[in-house]
């Protein structure tokens, strides 16, 4: 077994060195591994890509979400009816409640700013179910890897999968029209929604798979159902995601067991 | 570097690859990014690409333990620094501009060089059987596999994680590149 292992690493170690150095191509062994260690590493790139992508999404949404914000705040200072309508007594009033308001709207922030900093670092577009489902499909001759020949469901997947959720939400959006009732495209739909940053339509997707316990992916609809609520951020709506949560966080083989549970604690 | 997350949080959400940790790099340092692409004949697109490239090289050296942050450097430096080089070597190569004594930036320009190489070498339907077969492995095989040749760990931290001995590690890693030969040559 030694002298095996001692084969090996040395075989490895050399094609590590071609693979860093670039230096000649070695024996056929070497080069076996040396392609590899390529491949390994080029599938790393891939999904740092593809998180980079999503992020990106989501500090456009962030970035638009701020600026409608922004607008709106301008919007309302200048409106003339509401200056109008502001008696100086009112004024004295908040003025004496300063304090009181100062307190919490800090503390109101503070729990905003931590439930954006969990959805940040627990929430996630689908990449693995979506492919999932596109080899399954594939493999009932549904989709094509080629590209040709491919249904309308088929390519809205993909695009989901590769995060372009403007082609995905107008493919899905197609396909809804013909089968308003197929369950991969409304959760799709939902998810997509969801990635937009549009929670009403995302919610209106969801909620009827939610309803159906025995939908097979019901555990994921679940999951971005709570997201989606998260996001919409009232008080309901936090008390609905909290319930949604705490059935995952319970059951201990669902695949969001960890993400749920994490959240949980950041919601108290 | 971020308003919510301190340099060394993102470093280590980087390196685990945690959505957050790209977002934290996106909020603190995209726009400047991007308006020096912009300044600089480059396109939103241009900016786009080359802030994703960025993570890439970023990850690498975050690995390869090759950043090292002072209190004059912060992460942000090194994230403009990363997207300058790669946007000039990119200028260099349409425009065939020659650019001398970039100093560090040496490592970059051979990362780029050195994929290019690869990838020509490699063709795309290798590629392809390989990360075939490589799917068809069972998980722990899989992540010895990525977390030695990919996350650059030790054989010592991957045993320390997987909770076996270094010994086990360095058998079993070269029993599942064995088999994924095996696997390649038979598809």
């Amino acid at each position: 077994m030694n002298e095996e292992l001692e084969k090996f690493e040395s075989v490895e170690e050399k094609a590590l060195k071609a693979k860093n150095n670039i230096l000649p191509e070695g024996s056929a062994e070497e080069q076996e591994y040396r392609d590899i260690i390529f491949t390994v590493r080029e599938r790393g790139k891939k999904n740092i890509r593809k998180l980079a992508k999503q992020a990106e999404q989501n500090y456009k949404q962030i970035q638009t979400e701020k600026s409608n914000a922004k607008h709106k705040i301008m919007t309302n200072n200048n409106s003339p009816s509401k200056s109008r309508l502001l008696p100086v007594a009112a004024s004295i009033a908040i003025l004496a409640c300063a304090g009181y308001f100062l307190f919490m709207n800090k503390s109101s922030e503070e729990s905003g700013s931590s439930i954006d900093k969990a959805y940040a670092q627990y929430y996630k577009a689908d990449d693995k179910k979506v492919f999932d489902i596109l080899d399954r499909m594939e493999a009932q001759g549904f989709a094509s890897t080629s590209g040709e020949g491919e249904d309308t469901l088929t390519q809205a997947l993909k695009y989901y999968g590769n995060f372009k959720f403007d082609e995905a939400k107008s493919t899905l959006s197609q396909y809804l029209n013909a089968y308003p009732e197929n369950e991969t495209a409304k959760m799709y739909m939902g998810l997509t929604q969801l990635q937009l940053g549009n929670y009403a339509p995302a919610i209106e997707h969801l909620t009827p798979l939610y309803q159906n316990t025995s939908y097979e992916n019901h555990e994921m609809v679940k999951w971005y159902l709570a997201m989606c609520y998260i996001r919409v951020n009232d008080k309901e709506s936090i008390q609905k995601a909290k319930q949604m949560l705490r059935e995952l966080s319970m059951n201990k083989s669902s695949e969001y067991h960890k993400e749920a549970t994490g959240f949980l604690s950041v919601l108290g | 570097m971020s308003e919510s997350y301190k340099d060394t949080e993102i470093i280590e959400g980087l390196r685990e690859e945690k959505l957050w940790a790209f977002e934290a790099v996106y909020q603190s340092s995209f726009k400047m990014v991007r308006n020096n692409i912009l300044k600089n004949s480059g396109t939103e697109e241009d900016a786009r690409d080359v802030f994703q490239d960025m993570f890439i090289i970023l990850i690498d050296k975050i690995r390869s333990k090759t950043l090292h942050l002072t209190p004059q450097s912060k992460l942000s430096t090194f994230v403009f620094g990363i997207t300058r080089n790669l946007w000039l070597n990119r200028i260099r190569k349409a425009g065939k501009l020659t650019i001398v004594n970039q100093e560090d930036n040496t490592v970059d320009y051979v990362a780029e060089d050195e994929f290019e190489l690869l990838q020509k070498r490699i063709d795309e339907d290798r590629f392809e059987l390989i990360e075939k077969a490589f799917l068809t492995m069972g998980e722990e095989c899989r992540k010895i596999i990525e977390m030695f040749y990919y996350q650059k760990m030790k054989t010592k931290d991957i045993a320390t994680l997987l909770s076996y001995t270094e010994g086990f590690i360095r058998i079993k890693k070269m029993r599942c590149m064995k088999e994924l030969k095996k696997k390649i040559i038979n598809r």
